[in-house]
């Protein structure tokens, strides 16, 4: 079964990345893909990530930084050949990524509206 | 009370604007004015320790993941923006001659105790005029009534302090001021109270009230 979140389902190299060591995301890595996975990271994450790596769709040190973080918060490991969490967007973490994003898209958020009068309905003072 | 931005983009202290093309193209807003505002509003930022600066961004924000965090754009009276779920929406912002009005759309979502902020949509009225067949506004009420709306884009609610108040000297989060019209459109200041802004150099000035709310939800990080 592919990825079931709406963010990530149907993207090519997401998909390769959640079933295929090959597909894994690595830093220096750019494109669509990266802009999803760092909007991901802002939404589940608790670290930043540096807004130009935002605007480049880079997966530069600071998106590096924030997959770490995202990655020893819920202890993700291949304890098979590590003994602590790393920098990359495996097998493991695509899915940890798609359910927890799976999650976030069925709670229903809200459109939070404020429309203001600044001038609080009074007259120009217009000088004649 | 205000709304904290999701803690990744609280932690960055940053907010990506994104001027969007009607912006751009209006013969009253303009590139040169949109980087004046956000000059004028990380001025305020680095003189009141707000904690966030603003930093502009070519993407629009982008409904699929990505993108800039808030949008600045235009409304002729009804404009789209997308909603919670990435769908098209709409708003409506009628602005009568005379009136100073703008409105901020933010995306809020609940991942535990309270909500948090991911998206916000400011918009401001394309062609805002003295009064009926009067000449535009000019920068000075134009900048206010923008980086009134780009404080709620920081999470700030029309219920804080200061919002509704009649202080006697308010600054540009308050409602209830007046456009004192100058002889030229780059005189026009706001009355608030007996305050005016901007001052000749074109700066505002932020109640110790207003800097708070902002300091609460990005340098001291309430959540």
């Amino acid at each position: 079964m592919g990825l079931q979140s709406k963010l990530f389902r149907g993207d090519p190299k997401l998909e390769a990345a959640a079933v295929s060591n090959p597909g894994h995301i690595v830093p220096g890595a750019s494109g669509d893909h990266v802009a999803k996975l760092q909007y991901a990271l802002l939404m589940l994450g608790d670290a930043g990530i540096d807004p130009a790596e935002q605007e480049s769709k880079r997966y530069g040190p600071s998106t590096a930084n924030a997959v770490l973080s995202y990655k020893n918060k819920r202890n993700i490991i291949n304890r098979s050949y590590q003994t602590q969490a790393d920098n990359i967007v495996g097998i493991m973490t695509m899915a940890s990524l798609d359910k927890e994003m799976l999650e976030t898209e069925r709670t229903p958020g809200t459109v939070r509206t404020i429309s203001c009068r600044l001038d609080g309905g009074r007259t120009p003072e217009v000088p004649t | 009370m205000a709304t904290p931005w999701i803690r990744g983009v609280q932690q960055t202290g940053q907010l990506t604007v994104f001027p969007g093309p009607g912006l751009l193209r209006a013969a009253a807003w303009g590139d040169a004015l949109f980087n004046r505002i956000l000059d004028e509003f990380n001025r305020l930022a680095t003189v009141n320790r707000f904690g966030v600066r603003l930093v502009r961004n070519g993407n629009a924000p982008d409904p699929n993941g990505g993108g800039a965090n808030v949008q600045v754009e235009v409304s002729n009276g009804t404009h789209t923006f997308f909603d919670t779920s990435g769908n098209p929406t709409s708003g409506t912002l009628n602005v009568s001659p005379g009136q100073m009005h703008g409105i901020t759309h933010g995306l809020t979502f609940s991942s535990g105790a309270s909500p948090k902020l991911a998206r916000a949509f400011v918009f401001v009225p394309a062609n805002p005029v003295l009064g009926a067949g009067q000449r535009g506004l000019g920068i000075g009420p134009k900048m206010g009534l923008t980086l009134h709306e780009l404080l709620h884009a920081c999470g700030l609610s029309s219920s804080d302090p200061g919002h509704t108040s009649s202080l006697s000297a308010g600054d540009i989060y308050m409602t209830g001021a007046i456009v004192d019209a100058g002889v030229t459109p780059d005189r026009d200041q706001f009355l608030f109270g007996s305050r005016r802004e901007p001052n000749a150099a074109g700066q505002f000035t932020l109640n110790a009230s207003t800097v708070q709310v902002v300091q609460s939800v990005w340098l001291f990080g309430q959540f």
